[in-house]
C-alpha cells in the first residue's frame, strides 16, 4: 500500500498508530512494529515476507554471534556469511535477469555460440533498502560501532518499519538505537503535531507537485520521438522537479511516520538543487544513500588515503556501484559512471569550480543534474541517446498545448526546490500554533483531494 | 470539562478546514486539467437531455473530460455538411464506445480518428450513450442523429442487455435510461455538488469479499417468485433473433438516409465456454443481467455475432469482426465488455482498417458530386 492511498491513511495508520500507543512497554511497541511492517510489507505480496523475514534472522543471528564471540576468524566469519547471503539474494532477484542478458549479447556480438538462460524474476519491492538496513547492521557490528540487539523483536521492528521500509531513508541502527530503547518513554504528544506536519509537507510535495509534473512528463516522454528540442528540455526539466519532489515528498511522510511513533529517521534530502558543485550535491541529494556508500564502500576501498589516482579510482567505483543498486540496466550504471566523472571532474578542477559565481555554478550543476536524470528516467540506451541528442541537437517537433501549464508548474516547483524551504528548514522552530494548524490541515485536504482523484501515480523509488 | 470542550471544538475546526481544503484541492485539480469552471457543480446529468422522449447528449455540454458539440454529440463543432472533401464519420454504441473516465488509454473512436486523419479529412463523430442497447439506436437515430447527416456510421452494438428482464424496444430511450440507471430527478443542491465527495465516493471500494457476498444474496433474491424457466440457462434464441431484427431495422433506417454503414461484432473478454478466469467478470456482469447464467451470459454474444456475420455477408455489408480479433483475450479489456488501452489500440486499429474502404468510396462520392 502507499502511504498516499485511502486503504493506508484511514485503516492501516490509524489502527497502527491507536494500538501503538495502547500498548505500555517497550517490547510490546516492538511486536507491533514488526507486525505491522509485515503486514504492511505483505500486502504487495505475501510472499515477499519470507524473504524479509529470513534475511532478517540470518542478520539477527550474526549480531547475536557478535556478542559472543571476540575471536578475530570468528567476527570475520560472521561478517562473512550474512553479507554474503544478503548479496546473493540482493543478486539473484535484481541482477540475474540482467547479468545473463548482458552476457547473452556479449556472446553475440563477440560471435560465440554459447548462451546463458535467463531466469526472470519477480524482484521484491524494497529489496535494496532492507538489504543495505541489514548490512549496515552487521558491518557496524564487526566495527563495534554499535551493540548489536539481543531483542529479536527490537531488531525485527527495525527492519520491518513499515516507514522507510520500501523506499528509505536507510536508516542504520545507531541512528535510531536510543528511539528504539526508549519507545515507553516517548511523548506522545510532543510528536503528533510536528510528526503529523512532516507528513503532510511530504503529502503535499508528492502529491500536489510530483503528481502534478507526473500528468505531463509521463505522456510527453511516452512520446518522445515526436519532441522538438525545446520539448525534450522541458520534459527532462519536469522529471528533474518530479523525481526530487517524489521522492523527497516520500522521505518526509517517513520522517513525520516515524517521529509518530517516537522514532527519529534523519533528513535524507537537504535541497539537493542548491547545490553549487557534484560533491555538494552528494551531500544533499538522498544523503542516507551516499553516506552509506561512502562508509561501507568508499572508505573501506582507501577512500582518499592513497594519493589521487586512487582517490578518483574509488570515486568511480563506489559512484558505478551507487548506480547499479539502483537498477539492473545499462542505464543506471552510466548514471552512477556519469556522476562518478562528475565527482573526478570536481577534484580535479576545484579551484576554478569554486571561484565560480554562485549562480554560475548554481546553474551549471543545476544542468549537470538534469542531463543526468536523462539516463535515470530512460528506458533503454535508444531513448537516452535519442533525447540527448534532442537536446543538444536542434531538433524541429512538436511541442504539447499543455505546454504553457508545463512551463508554469515547473518554476513554482523549481523555484521552490531551489529557493524554497525544504521540510527540516520549515520545521526548525516548529510551533503548533494555530495558524500553522489551519495552514497544515488545509493542505491535507487539498491532497486529499488529489488521492482521490483520477490520476494515481506510485512513487518512482519503488522500482528499486 | 471545560478543556474537552474546547479540544472537541478545535478538532471540529480541523475537520472543516480538511474539508474546505480537500474541496478547494478538487475544483482547483479538475479547472487546472480538466477546464472545468471553478464554481460550476458539474454532474453527469448535465451531459443529457431529451428530444420527444429520446435521450441524447445536450449541446455544447461538459462533464470531465467529456465535451459535446452543438448538436450533443462528442467531435468537432459541426455545420451541415462536412468540409470539402471531407468524410463525416458517426460512432454509434455502448459505454465501450462512450468511453469510461477511470480507464486511461482514451476510448477507440479518438484512436480511430487519428489513424483516419493520417490519410483522410475526416470529422469523427461520437455518438455513443452508456446503456444504449441496438433498440434505443433506433429511437435516437430517428429523433436526433440523422440530423449529424454523417456519410458513415459505424454500429458497435453491445449484446448483453438483450438478456434484461424485460426485451428491448425501440422506445424512447429517455424511459430505457431511466429504468437502466434508476436515475431520479437531481435535487437542487446537495452532496453530489461537492467535487471532493464524489471523488471520495468514486474512490471508496468495498472490500471484495463483501461486495460477492452481497451481490449473491442480491441475485438470490432476483429469482424468488420467478415463474419456471425465466432463469436463462442457456442463451435465449428469441433474443438472438430479436437482436438482429434491431439491428436489421437500424441499418435500413440509416442506409434510407444516405449513409453508408459498417457493422461491428461484439468483443468481450470471456470465452464461449467460461474458463475458470472468466468467472469474475460473468458474476459481475450479472448486476445488470440477473436473469442470465454466467454460462448463458458467455455464450450469447457469440451467438449474435454468428448471426451477425451471417447477416452482414447476406446483405453485403461491411463489418469489422473486432469479436474474432479480440474476444477471450485478457489483455484486450479491463472488464467483460471495455477495453483496455492494448485493447483501445487493437481496436481501433481494426475499425480504422475496416472503415479505410469505405472512407475511400466515400470520397470519390464526393469528388463525383
Amino acid at each position: 500500500m502507499l502511504f498516499n492511498s485511502l486503504v493506508f491513511l484511514f485503516l492501516f495508520l490509524p489502527v497502527t498508530y491507536c494500538v501503538f500507543w495502547l500498548l505500555k512497554t517497550t517490547p510490546q511497541r516492538h511486536v507491533w512494529l514488526m507486525l505491522t511492517g509485515y503486514v504492511f510489507y505483505g500486502y504487495w505480496d505475501p510472499r515477499f515476507c519470507l524473504l524479509m523475514a529470513f534475511t532478517t534472522l540470518v542478520s539477527y543471528f550474526a549480531g547475536l554471534g557478535f556478542l559472543k564471540y571476540s575471536d578475530p576468524r570468528a567476527r570475520k566469519l560472521l561478517l562473512i556469511i550474512p553479507i554474503t547471503t544478503d548479496l546473493m539474494l540482493l543478486g539473484f532477484f535484481k541482477y540475474a535477469g540482467f547479468t545473463a542478458r548482458s552476457l547473452n549479447d556479449a556472446f553475440q556480438a563477440l560471435g560465440m555460440p554459447w548462451s546463458v538462460p535467463v531466469v526472470d524474476v519477480i524482484l521484491p519491492i524494497g529489496i535494496s533498502f532492507y538489504t543495505f538496513h541489514t548490512i549496515s547492521y552487521i558491518v557496524d557490528a564487526y566495527r563495534r560501532d554499535i551493540t548489536p540487539t539481543r531483542s529479536f523483536f527490537e531488531f525485527g521492528a527495525y527492519v520491518s518499519l513499515f516507514s522507510q521500509l520500501v523506499a528509505g531513508p536507510i536508516v542504520r541502527f545507531r541512528q535510531i538505537e536510543k528511539d528504539l530503547e526508549n519507545l515507553a518513554t516517548a511523548n506522545r504528544w510532543a510528536l503528533l503535531p510536528i510528526g503529523l506536519s512532516f507528513f503532510i509537507f511530504g503529502l503535499v510535495e508528492k502529491v500536489i507537485i510530483a503528481d502534478s509534473l507526473a500528468h505531463f512528463v509521463d505522456p510527453w516522454l511516452a512520446d518522445y520521438q515526436s519532441l522538438s528540442t525545446g520539448g525534450a528540455w522541458l520534459a527532462m526539466l519536469g522529471y528533474t522537479m518530479q523525481l526530487y519532489f517524489d521522492f523527497c515528498g516520500y522521505s518526509s511522510m517517513a520522517v513525520g511516520l516515524g517521529l509518530m511513533f517516537g522514532l527519529r529517521i534523519p533528513q535524507n534530502f537537504n535541497s539537493p538543487y542548491r547545490s553549487r558543485d557534484p560533491s555538494e550535491f552528494w551531500r544533499r541529494w538522498h544523503i542516507s544513500l551516499s553516506t552509506c556508500m561512502r562508509d561501507y564502500i568508499y572508505k573501506p576501498l582507501g577512500g582518499n588515503r592513497d594519493g589521487n589516482a586512487m582517490m578518483y579510482r574509488n570515486l568511480m567505483l563506489t559512484m558505478l556501484i551507487g548506480g547499479l543498486w539502483h537498477g539492473a540496466s545499462w542505464n543506471f550504471i552510466l548514471w552512477g559512471a556519469y556522476h562518478g566523472a562528475l565527482l573526478v571532474a570536481y577534484r580535479l578542477s576545484a579551484n576554478a569550480w569554486d571561484a565560480l559565481p554562485k549562480l554560475v555554478a548554481g546553474t551549471l550543476m543545476f544542468v549537470l543534474v538534469v542531463i543526468g536524470w536523462v539516463l535515470f528516467r530512460a528506458v533503454d540506451l535508444d531513448m537516452a541517446m535519442s533525447l540527448y541528442s534532442k537536446m543538444f541537437i536542434p531538433t524541429a517537433g512538436s511541442i504539447p498545448e499543455t505546454a504553457g501549464t508545463f512551463a508554469v508548474v515547473i518554476a513554482i516547483a523549481t523555484l521552490w526546490s531551489t529557493a524554497g524551504p525544504n521540510v527540516f528548514e520549515f520545521h526548525e522552530r516548529f510551533k503548533p500554533t494555530a495558524k500553522q494548524l489551519a495552514f497544515t490541515a488545509i493542505a491535507g485536504g487539498i491532497a486529499l483531494a488529489l488521492i482521490t482523484g483520477v490520476r494515481p501515480s506510485p512513487f518512482l523509488y519503488f522500482q528499486f | 470539562m471545560y478543556s474537552k470542550l474546547v479540544t472537541l471544538i478545535r478538532l471540529g475546526l480541523i475537520c472543516v478546514l480538511v474539508v474546505a481544503g480537500a474541496e478547494l484541492g478538487a475544483r482547483a485539480d479538475d479547472w487546472t486539467f480538466e477546464g472545468v469552471p471553478f464554481l460550476a457543480s458539474p454532474r453527469e446529468s448535465d451531459l443529457w437531455t431529451s428530444t420527444n422522449g429520446v435521450r441524447h447528449g445536450r449541446p455544447n455540454a461538459q462533464f470531465r473530460k467529456k465535451t459535446f458539440n452543438n448538436l450533443g454529440l462528442e467531435g468537432p463543432e459541426i455545420g451541415a455538411h462536412p468540409g470539402n472533401g471531407c468524410v463525416r464519420l458517426l460512432f454509434l454504441g455502448g459505454s465501450e464506445t462512450f468511453g469510461v473516465a477511470q480507464i486511461q488509454g482514451g476510448h477507440y473512436p479518438e484512436h480511430v480518428r487519428a489513424l483516419l486523419s493520417d490519410k483522410h479529412c475526416v470529422e469523427v463523430l461520437n455518438g455513443a450513450i452508456p446503456g444504449m442497447t441496438v433498440a434505443s439506436m433506433i429511437a435516437f437515430w430517428r429523433e436526433h442523429a440523422h440530423l449529424a447527416q454523417p456519410d458513415i456510421v459505424f454500429i458497435y452494438p453491445s449484446t448483453h442487455f438483450y438478456l434484461s428482464e424485460q426485451e428491448p424496444r425501440p422506445l424512447p430511450a429517455a424511459t430505457e435510461a431511466k429504468s437502466q440507471t434508476g436515475a431520479a430527478d437531481q435535487p437542487a443542491l446537495s452532496l453530489s455538488d461537492s467535487r471532493f465527495f464524489g471523488r471520495l465516493l468514486d474512490a471508496i471500494e468495498l472490500p471484495q469479499v463483501i461486495q460477492v457476498r452481497r451481490q449473491q444474496a442480491w441475485l438470490e433474491a432476483q429469482v424468488v417468485g420467478k415463474p419456471a424457466g425465466w432463469l436463462y440457462e442457456s442463451p435465449p434464441h428469441e433474443r438472438v433473433q430479436l437482436f438482429v431484427a434491431h439491428v436489421q431495422e437500424l441499418v435500413r433506417e440509416i442506409r434510407a438516409s444516405g449513409a453508408r454503414v459498417v457493422l461491428g461484432t461484439h468483443a468481450i473478454r470471456v470465452a464461449g465456454q467460461p474458463r475458470a478466469e472468466d468467472h469474475e467478470d460473468l458474476f459481475a456482469m450479472r448486476t445488470f443481467t440477473p436473469r442470465a447464467t454466467e454460462s448463458a451470459l458467455a455464450a450469447f454474444p457469440y451467438l449474435v455475432n454468428d448471426a451477425l456475420r451471417e447477416y452482414a455477408s447476406r446483405e453485403s455489408l461491411p463489418l469489422v469482426d473486432a469479436a474474432r480479433e479480440l474476444s477471450s483475450r485478457r489483455e484486450n479489456f479491463v472488464d467483460l465488455v471495455h477495453f483496455s488501452p492494448v485493447g483501445t489500440e487493437r481496436m481501433s486499429q481494426l475499425v480504422a482498417a475496416g472503415l479505410e474502404k469505405q472512407m475511400v468510396a466515400q470520397v470519390q462520392t464526393h469528388a463525383v458530386q
